[in-house]
């Protein structure tokens, strides 16, 4: 959703400025984009606990305790063992939070890289060659559109059976609309200009001109709605999970944490505060990156 | 967790007027009655007095409506609103397992046991006004019983003269059923039977308006005995369905029911009934904590309070002294499909049921259950106090391990199962899960609403599922026989199981009038079945209701449902 | 004016016609047979052969489809296999509900989000803005069914304000509408924001303000007016939004409404319910957003031509 700025007609390639170099000016640039680098920082954070969970997680995530539940069957809070308490299971959340990662950015990354792919190639070629072909591949995209995400991914899943590969295929496969058509006006603007029109005077063929000319130029808002639409991904599919058609038991992810921790709330409030927490922090990650970028690259979008 | 699978559960609800003592205190039930204080109006409270009429309630329900018609319906949810609608020739006394006549004033055996004649009542009328008659219940037999129709309840009745044949659609006729006059219904049987009388206590067992059904009824899937849709009931019983929709279902008082209680006064007490199905159990508990509901009983899928709110029950003493609870006639457990999937190897059967902690999964049920080691509970006659060395299993990882090695499954394998959706059961099936993974058993999890999972359990189609089974009435055979005889698959012998031997045996035990030879016959065939591992038995249930203060004549009925018909409200008079 | 309207017309039937070729295809990708569901497990596979050619699932496809067409014509969403009702009659009885959630939701989106947003514009590059943003930023992240259990822990279980869930009066409205709007709102504001920062860049602006009009007047009589056009544009993208939103909302208030028809739905496999809720939201969102544009191009003209 975040991407909606991008709505409004782009601004042109040529009035992004040269980019910084980054490493001279570190701490400078730290203190002129903090969003940035605290989204970095969030994402690169994320990434170390998904893939290290193996080795920092003080226990199996699917192993279910006897001690993690109270006699009468009551999740035990955090503590010496289940630094983060117990689940509904006996199941330790931090190993769990921290495995969580892993489904998290697998399916917010990968899906979003369908999207991108997909989205770029349609967006490109209908405004690339105009006419019928922009017309139809328009018209593709408003149907996708009409579709809120969520509720078509539900159905898809519901179609295919719930499964990470699924939840991400289907996020994938459907969740390009918005992609397609940011690229779409941003073509459009950038294919008039003298130096495309110039390829084309030199008998450059079309695919050279739609993927070595023109997308170089348009990357920068590509890479700031990538960004964000990791983000929004990664909501969707813990939305999915929530509702239990997403990841299923036992892998976990935090929307079927948060799901089960619905079922104790009242009594075991800790089953419901890690996993959201781990998913806020997530996403916000993702958000300040993508802002941070959008910052950078495109000046007249600056609020600061 | 309401997964029970049962049939159509005893009515308990619908008491005679002989039974009713001192109607509205409906005396707490059962002997087993383990319960806490007051909660079940046990005459201690005559200062609540005479029944008040009026008023209406509203309850919460976990599961969907899977079917309203009598000759259908087999599963708790729709049990405890069927229940209410319909009537049967006969019923136990209230909180009993005694019978008593209900819609029959008056009825006889033969001495040879093959002829029961009832006298029905003169005054019974359907709530259209139809009159119900010998003819009535008559109707609802060929339905049953037709081959079109696919009752779970088929088998309850092919003991009546000509009726296997007739299910077996070689004759149009059922030849044990006669009406002599239109007050008086014969049923012959082709041999006797011991518990006859209490499977006509089954909702299957109900008047029905033939006329009605023929005229709203689906004509296109059954020519012949058409099927009420699941938006339409005509019956006789206290409550008339008033409106059903997919979250909602409204009953309300029949006005002109025959029955009375001790003060002559007219039932159902109560004018409105609704239940919201809500399959949230955490709001249903809040909901009964902040007295939108009336009860957490029946209504909860045959188990009562739901396990994730049973902890706040039992820490909130105010909450605490409006529970009641009971050890139940009933069994939960995880059936292993014998002609589907890995499960067909019997080596692999056993392993699982070596590698199920039945403990820790009553730990997740708040430790309500006792471990279960066969399929019968306790609390039924028949009861193997014996087992053979090879029925028992003990949770034993290593010994599974081997035994999958054995089947020729050194490094593991995969397994489907399927369950119902509510929370609880979703928590159960990921115990399982994570039991079998630590024995090198991958299991799928495939959940669904009630109804749905159903669907599939029924049509035998479930490798591994989690079921469980609360009797029908307290006699060993409608747990042996109906679960494990060959005849019944797969509807109600979901795991397909299938053993001449064990067949031969419940054929002898079905018919014999000899207790003893009968409890000899069920205890060889829960050897044999226990060692052919079609179930893992996991706990037999404590069922916990919770009911307001301001409800009277609520309990536990041995077996059946919530006894809707002579359960009364008066908020001014408060127990407790 | 006309000629736009009518293209406009023209490609939001183009679009209903895709998605009806979506749903269908949907529907028939769907493993399930739909004859055995409709006829229950128990049935003879008879009674399923007669089922199936009824139903003409045993026509070529294309025909099929047409029939499909034919039925979404006549108001035939196909019927429920889990409770044998019309489709179309379940999700009738499921509109108000959700219609009052939706509203209540999107009204508490613009409850808060506009007043941040104006608040903001105003004061811009100052301490209230970024702590605003930071704010927006977070709400943007927040998944709406966390967000709303930790309101239901602490304002109706601690603290007993409001109900645990459930549909009912104003009572039951407020905390879905809230945890909506807070993770909604954001959006709102920092549109308003931008557009304002534009708007006051105008010349009228300065104009006005040069003849000495105070600093509110301006800002409420010349800026937030000009300023709100976006605003409504976005709203119409957010009634996508919205009905997506509204699914996990009622999932996690226990709201029987339209979202919790399609979740049980997809947890049952009842393939007609799914579809027919799916399509019928997608059609919503296309009439809707069909709506907001010839409305606007009959407000401002100059639309025509972009």
């Amino acid at each position: 959703m975040a991407a909606m700025q991008f709505e409004t007609p782009p601004a042109p390639a040529e009035a992004a400025p040269p980019a910084k170099p980054f490493t001279r000016k570190f701490w400078k640039s730290v203190r002129d984009f903090p969003m940035l680098y605290l989204g970095a920082l969030i994402i690169v954070l994320l990434i170390l606990a998904a893939v290290l969970a193996p080795v920092i997680s003080p226990h199996n995530p699917t192993t279910q305790f006897s001690d993690g539940l109270t006699e009468s069957g009551i999740p035990v809070g955090p503590s010496a063992k289940f630094p983060l308490g117990a689940d509904n299971l006996g199941r330790d959340i931090l190993s769990r939070v921290l495995y969580g990662a892993q489904v998290s950015l697998l399916v917010g990354v990968i899906s979003t890289v369908i999207n991108l792919v997909l989205g770029v190639l349609v967006g490109t070629v209908a405004g690339y060659f105009g006419g019928w072909v922009d017309n139809v591949l328009m018209r593709v995209t408003d149907v996708i559109l009409a579709f809120p995400l969520l509720l078509f991914a539900m159905a898809l899943v519901a179609v295919l059976g719930p499964s990470l590969w699924n939840v991400l295929f289907a996020i994938g496969v459907l969740g390009w609309g918005t992609m397609a058509r940011v690229v779409r006006g941003q073509v459009l603007a950038v294919k008039e200009f003298e130096y495309v029109q110039a390829e084309r005077a030199l008998g450059a063929s079309n695919t050279r001109i739609m993927f070595r000319v023109i997308l170089p130029n348009i990357i920068g808002p590509v890479i700031v709605l990538s960004t964000l639409n990791v983000g929004q991904n990664i909501l969707v599919e813990a939305g999915l999970s929530f509702l239990g058609i997403g990841i299923q038991p036992p892998t976990p992810s935090w929307g079927n944490m948060i799901e089960a921790g619905m079922q104790t709330y009242q009594v075991a409030p800790w089953t419901l505060w890690f996993p959201g927490l781990a998913l806020v922090i997530a996403v916000l990650g993702f958000n300040l990156l993508g802002d941070g970028l959008r910052d950078i690259l495109d000046p007249r979008n600056t609020q600061h | 967790m309401s997964v029970f699978w049962k049939k159509g559960a005893a009515v308990a609800a619908s008491v005679g007027t002989l039974a009713l003592v001192l109607a509205g205190c409906g005396a707490s039930s059962s002997n087993n009655t383990t319960g806490t204080s007051n909660t079940s109006s046990t005459g201690t409270n005559t200062a609540a007095g005479k029944p008040v009429e009026g008023g209406q309630v509203t309850l919460d329900m976990i599961q969907n409506i899977r079917d309203l018609d009598p000759a259908l319906e087999f599963d708790t949810a729709s049990n405890e609103i069927v229940s209410q609608m319909y009537d049967q020739l006969v019923t136990w006394k209230n909180g009993t397992t005694d019978i008593v006549p209900m819609a029959a004033e008056k009825y006889s055996i033969s001495k040879d046991g093959l002829t029961y004649t009832f006298h029905l009542r003169k005054n019974m009328k359907f709530w259209n006004g139809d009159p119900v008659t010998a003819q009535s219940f008559i109707d609802e037999f060929y339905r049953v019983l037709s081959p079109n129709m696919g009752s779970g309840g088929q088998g309850f009745y092919e003991i009546i003269q000509g009726a296997d044949q007739y299910a077996a659609g070689k004759t149009d006729k059922i030849s044990g059923l006669s009406a002599p006059d239109p007050y008086t219904l014969v049923i012959k049987l082709s041999k006797p039977e011991a518990f006859f009388l209490q499977a006509l206590t089954l909702p299957f067992a109900s008047a029905v308006d033939k006329k009605f059904i023929e005229s709203v009824g689906n004509h296109q899937v059954y020519k012949k005995n058409p099927t009420f849709d699941s938006t339409q009931a005509m019956g006789s019983g206290p409550f008339e369905l008033q409106t059903i929709n997919s979250n909602q279902i409204v009953l309300k008082k029949n006005p002109n029911y025959w029955r009375t209680d001790s003060y002559g006064q007219k039932l159902p007490y109560l004018s409105k009934i609704t239940f919201n199905i809500n399959n949230n159990d955490q709001v249903d508990a809040l909901h009964f904590q902040q007295g939108q509901t009336a009860w957490i009983g029946w209504n909860f899928g045959g188990d009562g309070i739901p396990s994730s709110a049973y902890p706040q029950f039992m820490s909130n003493p105010n909450l605490k002294k409006l529970t009641v609870s009971a050890v139940q006639n009933s069994v939960q457990y995880v059936g292993l499909n014998t002609k589907l999937g890995p499960t067909k190897n019997k080596l692999v059967r056993q392993a699982i049921e070596y590698a199920i902690d039945k403990q820790a999964i009553i730990k997740l049920n708040n430790g309500r259950g006792k471990v279960a080691n066969q399929p019968l509970p306790p609390g039924v006659v028949g009861y193997d106090n014996n087992l053979s060395p090879q029925a028992q299993y003990t949770y034993d990882p290593n010994k599974a391990k081997q035994l999958l090695k054995q089947a020729g499954y050194p490094h593991g394998l995969t397994i489907d199962m399927y369950s119902e959706n509510s929370p609880d059961q979703v928590k159960f099936d990921q115990a399982v899960q994570g039991q079998l993974a630590k024995v090198g058993i991958k299991v799928k999890l495939h959940t669904s609403s009630w109804g749905t999972f159903l669907n599939v359990a029924e049509a035998g189609k479930a490798p591994m599922f989690w079921l469980a089974w609360i009797q029908d009435f307290p006699d060993a055979s409608d747990f042996l026989n109906t679960l494990f005889n060959s005849s019944q698959a797969p509807v109600n012998n979901c795991t397909n199981y299938s053993n001449p031997q064990v067949d031969k045996w419940l054929n002898q035990a079905q018919y014999s009038d000899d207790q003893n030879e009968r409890n000899q016959l069920y205890a060889k065939v829960t050897d044999q079945v226990m060692e052919d591992a079609a179930w893992v038995p996991i706990y037999y249930d404590v069922f916990t209701a919770a009911v307001q203060p301001w409800v009277h004549g609520f309990y536990i009925p041995k077996a059946g449902t919530d006894p809707l018909a002579t359960i009364w409200i008066d908020k001014s008079h408060q127990k407790g | 004016m006309y000629a736009y309207i009518l293209r406009r017309l023209f490609s939001a039937v183009i679009v209903l016609f895709g998605i009806s070729v979506v749903t269908f295809l949907l529907i028939y990708a769907i493993p399930a047979d739909p004859a055995r569901m409709i006829a229950g497990p128990k049935a003879p596979e008879s009674v399923v052969l007669t089922i199936r050619h009824q139903l003409g699932l045993d026509q070529p496809l294309p025909l099929q489809y047409i029939h499909y067409v034919w039925r979404l014509l006549h108001g035939d969403l196909g019927t429920s296999y889990t409770y044998n009702l019309p489709v179309a009659t379940m999700i009738v009885q499921r509109l108000w509900p959700t219609a009052e959630l939706a509203l209540g939701c999107w009204l508490a989106e613009l409850i808060i989000g506009i007043p941040l947003g104006i608040y903001t514009a105003r004061h811009a590059r100052r301490l209230g803005d970024y702590i605003v943003s930071a704010l927006a930023l977070i709400g943007i992240s927040l998944p709406l069914f966390w967000l709303g259990l930790l309101l239901l822990y602490w304002l109706a279980y601690q603290v007993p304000i409001f109900p645990l869930g459930g549909f009912g009066g104003l009572r039951y409205l407020i905390l879905p509408s809230l945890t909506y709007g807070i993770t909604g709102a954001a959006y709102y504001t920092r549109l308003l924001k931008s557009s304002m920062l534009e708007v006051m860049q105008q010349d009228y602006v300065r104009t006005a303000r040069a003849k000495g009009a105070g600093e509110s007047r301006v800002t409420f009589r010349h800026v937030v007016r000009n300023a709100l056009i976006p605003v409504v544009t976005f709203a119409g993208i957010d009634f996508s939004y919205l009905l997506t939103g509204v699914v996990l909302v009622e999932a996690t208030f226990n709201w029987n409404g339209f979202g919790s028809l399609a979740y049980t739905a997809i947890q049952n496999l009842d393939v007609p319910v799914i579809m027919g809720t799916v399509l019928l939201v997608a059609v919503a969102v296309v009439l809707f957003n069909l709506i907001v544009d010839i409305l606007y191009s009959v407000i401002d003209p100059r639309i025509r031509y972009s």
